[in-house]
């Protein structure tokens, strides 16, 4: 094949030194080719073919026999010398004038000789150079070459290839190739073709890959010189060579000899081709033909190694590549190309191909490494339009953390400093998004604080945040100080470099807590009546909503039945008020409001009622023992100076002789409550009443002191007794009655009439 | 005659002529003395105060009244009599209210009750000027007087015990003590006082009667001039009269 090249190169060499339209010179039966076939000859017979010279010019020219103008020449690749020499001019006679704007023919007679011996059966070739030159100069003004061949053959039926070659065919085209073989009647008329056969030479791994098109019924060739045409069409599904010879079969005498049997035949051959790059190596994972990049992170760049290999039967050659990607924002570099290579990729040869790129959009991605192939190019037929090009997929996914805070600079509330009652924090939570598709490590959480040390902390260190999303971190503002605090919260993550530390400002303020008072007022009561004592407090109680304390008072005089809150401070709404008064004089008070409310700007607190009794003092003061007002955040939300602590102070009233009166008194644990009648006459009834279990004796004695009666009642429990004593049969007088308890004895006179 | 003479009307109704040729010309003037004892009821509202505090307020006491005066009596008709009286009266008056407080030492509460009795005098001189009609000429006769008094003193003593219960008793011991320093009710400087009475009228000699009477104080006007305290006497006066030759 590479021979058959090389001659057509050599022939049309001059046809494209003198392609100026000066003249035309083609042969009759193949105008458009320098190949002249002539086909089959038998031998002794000779076979003419004509050739047409036309002047396009104004000029006249001639042609000589001799070269430049005409010769017909040795092939140098020819089998036997002097084939040449049976080709030779029958007419005209030279010289040839060809005068302007003229044509003549020229008749090349083709000669097989009957001397098998020096001129055996096969093909004969030879050049033919034909043109013309100035009538004053030998000079060539125009000339052409011709590849004659002809076959001699002592077959009567013969065709004009022995060799029908499809060259390279792309395997599993859809379009078949397909070449015409003519066979000729060289001997006789009324040939009868008795066989059509074709017989495959190559391994038929696949379905049939030659089609040939035989006629139904044996074809008849009528006369000599008429030639039939037969279609082999080639599709390759495999790659490689394929042949096969199509024979025809015939008798040449069926009268003479009519067993004998001659075949005409012809061998076909084609090659299927395929192009097939693969990956044979890269420094990532790959599969067929796509490189895994894997998860990698964004905007880094990567170095992509490959190696191809060729697993088709043609050589391979790039004569471009390139990167590609659609709706990715991609920076890439090609570092070596296939092409860098001038040598082809032979089969099971390989080539190498490098790039860098950076993916600057996050998340899956792809794109390709496209070499295009030259396969168009080359004399290979029906190569897909996908073989144009070899394309390398790279796919991946583009990851990276994306730090994203909720805010750059948190402000606390200014908090109050409780300390040393309360610790004073105030604490917020910071969330932080990983808007990334990567694990967002924060590796350092850094709060940069000024003097005092620790007054802004967190409660992590570090923290890891899975792609799409959130974490949090609690800042916690301790202050120890009044004063404004300012620190920097760094967050230090992998994040994009641009943001790999996040900067966070951080404010408190702290203040002292305000001041408040409290105060009881000085009030006066009588005895039997409730009395309603409010507790006064000043209007930053609004920054507290706990009240706590103690109340201390003359538990004989005031005792606890209850309180009011409406229209206070302290009113609706409310979590908690719990007021217990205990047995010493102690009120016990807490009033809590709900936690996110405070209390209300009212110069009353709460009111409590008391009632008032005839102690054993004529007044008492209303201490407060611990005051505090508190929050949620601490007990003692409001200082309280001892200056602003104003006890109350309660005064009996309405009760003449207080002075008299209120002194500490004993209740006896055993008494008579109704002695009756007395003076009596009958009956006397005694109601008692005894605090704790004890015993019980009543005892009557006259006015002399002898005791005339007495009733032991034995262990009596706690309560009332109603004793009732017959006095019908005593005489008049004064008597005494006595009872005996665990107690001090209880003596009452009576009187009998 | 009969109703000549039945009509013929002599002041005070007393025939003090012996017959008609001893004639008396009955006298139309007479002055005498007399006394009289009423029992007091007393109804008001006033404070009462120990040690200038408030203690308890008094409501109803009662007592008696002794009074004496010296009277003029004219008879200007033989049944219409005027009289004016100069007199000195005193008043003894005596109020209890009981007050019962709740008593608490700390752990045990009870109900004490205190009496308080208060006794109060007072004493009067005043003037009274009134008439009075003979009724069906009879010896019985109606009359009213309006009475002015003058508050010469009034003075009070008041104690206070316990009642109840048994087992209280003073910071002393005791359970009764004297109240010493206390607020009297400020009774009025002077006073008016309308009364009404009815009188029987008996003669013991010639030209000397007795007029005894039944009389009640009309409590129209208050005895103090801040506090509600009403005076409601109702007694008896016996007062001799003798008549005044030189006024006849």
């Amino acid at each position: 094949m590479l021979k058959k090249s090389i001659i057509l190169f050599i022939f049309f060499l001059p046809c494209f030194l003198f392609s100026q339209e000066i003249g035309k010179i083609y042969s009759i039966s193949y105008p458009a080719d320098t190949v002249v076939n002539y086909g089959p000859c038998y031998i002794g017979d000779s076979l003419s073919e004509t050739f047409r010279i036309e002047n396009l010019t104004n000029d006249n020219f001639i042609i000589y026999e001799v070269m430049p103008t005409f010769g017909i020449l040795r092939d140098p690749n020819e089998t036997f010398i002097d084939e040449f020499r049976s080709y030779k001019n029958v007419a005209p006679l030279f010289p040839i004038n060809l005068a302007a704007q003229s044509k003549t023919t020229l008749i090349i007679q083709y000669n097989a000789s009957t001397d098998l011996f020096t001129s055996p059966l096969g093909w004969y070739h030879s050049i033919l150079q034909v043109g013309f030159s100035e009538v004053s100069d030998t000079n060539l003004v125009y000339g052409k070459k011709f590849y004659l061949r002809a076959k001699k053959t002592n077959k009567a039926i013969d065709g004009y290839e022995d060799l029908l070659n499809f060259d390279s065919i792309y395997i599993n085209s859809t379009v078949k190739e397909s070449i015409i073989w003519r066979v000729k009647s060289v001997l006789k008329d009324s040939i009868s073709l008795v066989d059509q056969k074709f017989i495959l030479l190559s391994p038929q791994l696949t379905t049939d890959e030659f089609i040939p098109h035989f006629y139904s019924i044996n074809p008849v060739f009528r006369y000599k010189g008429e030639a039939l045409t037969w279609q082999f069409e080639y599709a390759p599904l495999d790659m490689g060579v394929d042949s096969g010879r199509v024979e025809l079969a015939y008798k040449p005498f069926v009268d003479t000899y009519p067993d004998s049997i001659q075949k005409a035949s012809c061998k076909l051959q084609g090659v299927g081709v395929k192009q097939d790059i693969r990956l044979n190596y890269a420094n990532y994972d790959f599969r067929n033909d796509t490189i895994f990049l894997g998860n990698i992170q964004s905007s880094k760049l990567l170095k992509i190694n490959a190696q191809i290999k060729n697993y088709g039967n043609i050589p391979f050659n790039s004569i471009d590549e390139q990167i590609t990607a659609e709706n990715l924002n991609i920076t890439s570099q090609i570092l070596k190309k296939i092409k860098d290579n001038p040598a082809s990729i032979n089969q099971n040869g390989t080539g190498e191909f490098s790039f860098e790129i950076k993916i600057n959009n996050i998340g899956d991605f792809v794109f390709r490494y496209e070499i295009t192939s030259d396969i168009s190019q080359r004399n290979i037929k029906f190569a897909p339009a996908s073989a144009n090009k070899k394309v390398f997929y790279i796919v991946g996914k583009a990851i990276e953390p994306l730090i994203a805070v909720s805010s750059i600079l948190i402000q606390f509330p200014t908090i109050y400093q409780y300390l040393p009652y309360c610790e004073s924090t105030s604490d917020t939570t910071l969330y932080i998004h990983n808007l990334g598709n990567d694990t967002l490590r924060i590796n350092q959480i850094i709060i940069e604080n000024d003097m005092p040390k620790f007054t802004f902390t967190t409660d992590k260190t570090d923290l890891s945040i899975p792609p799409k999303s959130k974490d949090s971190i609690l800042i916690i503002f301790s202050p120890i100080l009044t004063k404004l605090f300012t620190a920097d919260l760094l967050l230090i993550s992998n994040s994009e470099n641009q943001i790999d530390t996040v900067k966070i400002g951080l404010i408190g303020s702290s203040v002292a807590p305000s001041a408040t008072s409290i105060s009881i007022g000085d009030y006066k009561g009588k005895p039997g009546s409730i009395i309603e004592i409010p507790i006064m407090v000043d209007s930053n109680i609004v920054f507290s909503s706990i009240f706590s304390d103690t109340i201390y008072y003359n538990r004989s005089i005031l005792q606890y039945v209850g309180y009011k809150n409406q229209g206070t401070a302290s009113q609706e709404p409310i979590e908690n008020i719990s007021i217990k008064e205990d047995s010493s004089g102690y009120l016990a008070i807490y009033v809590k409001k709900p936690t996110t409310t405070r209390f209300y700007e009212n110069k009353i607190l709460i009111k409590l009622q008391f009632k008032i009794y005839l102690g054993n003092s004529p007044s008492t003061l209303i201490s407060f023992l611990n005051p505090r007002f508190g929050n949620q955040y601490c007990d003692y939300a409001l200082r309280i100076p001892k200056e602003n602590i104003k006890n109350g102070y309660f005064e009996i009233d309405s009760v003449g002789g207080i002075d008299m009166k209120a002194y500490p008194i004993v209740k006896p644990a055993i008494q008579i409550e109704s002695l009756s009648p007395n003076p009596v006459k009958d009956k006397i009834d005694i109601k008692l009443w005894s605090e704790d279990e004890t015993f019980l004796k009543l005892t009557i004695y006259d006015y002399y002191g002898n005791m005339i009666m007495q009733n032991d009642f034995g262990i009596i429990e706690a309560g009332d007794y109603y004793i009732s004593q017959d006095f019908a049969i005593e005489p008049t007088g004064m008597y005494l009655i006595v009872l005996y308890s665990n107690y001090e004895p209880i003596y009452q006179r009576i009187i009998k009439y | 005659m009969i109703i000549f003479c039945s009509i013929e009307l002599h002041s005070q109704g007393f025939e003090w002529e012996y017959s008609a040729r001893l004639p008396y010309k009955i006298p139309r003037a007479f002055i005498g003395a007399g006394y009289s004892y009423s029992y007091n009821n007393n109804f008001g509202d006033f404070s009462f105060f120990e040690n200038n505090v408030y203690s308890l307020n008094f409501k109803k006491g009662n007592g008696y009244v002794n009074q004496i005066n010296i009277s003029f009596q004219y008879w200007e008709k033989p049944i219409i009599a005027i009289f004016g009286n100069v007199l000195y009266r005193s008043l003894k008056t005596d109020f209890t209210q009981n007050m019962t407080y709740p008593r608490s030492n700390g752990a045990d509460n009870w109900l004490a009750t205190y009496q308080t009795n208060m006794h109060l005098s007072r004493d009067y001189i005043g003037i009274s000027i009134g008439g009075k009609y003979r009724v069906l000429n009879s010896y019985f006769s109606v009359g009213a007087e309006i009475t002015s008094l003058f508050l010469l003193s009034s003075s009070a003593t008041a104690t206070e015990e316990i009642l109840s219960p048994d087992f209280e008793h003073y910071i002393d011991g005791s359970t009764r003590r004297d109240i010493k320093n206390m607020h009297l009710p400020d009774f009025k400087n002077f006073n008016v006082l309308p009364e009404i009475f009815i009188a029987y009228d008996f003669s013991i000699a010639k030209g000397i009667f007795i007029q005894s009477s039944l009389r009640m104080q009309i409590p129209l006007f208050n005895s103090t001039s801040s506090d509600k305290f009403y005076d409601l006497p109702l007694g008896i006066e016996i007062t001799m009269f003798k008549n005044i030759n030189i006024l006849n």
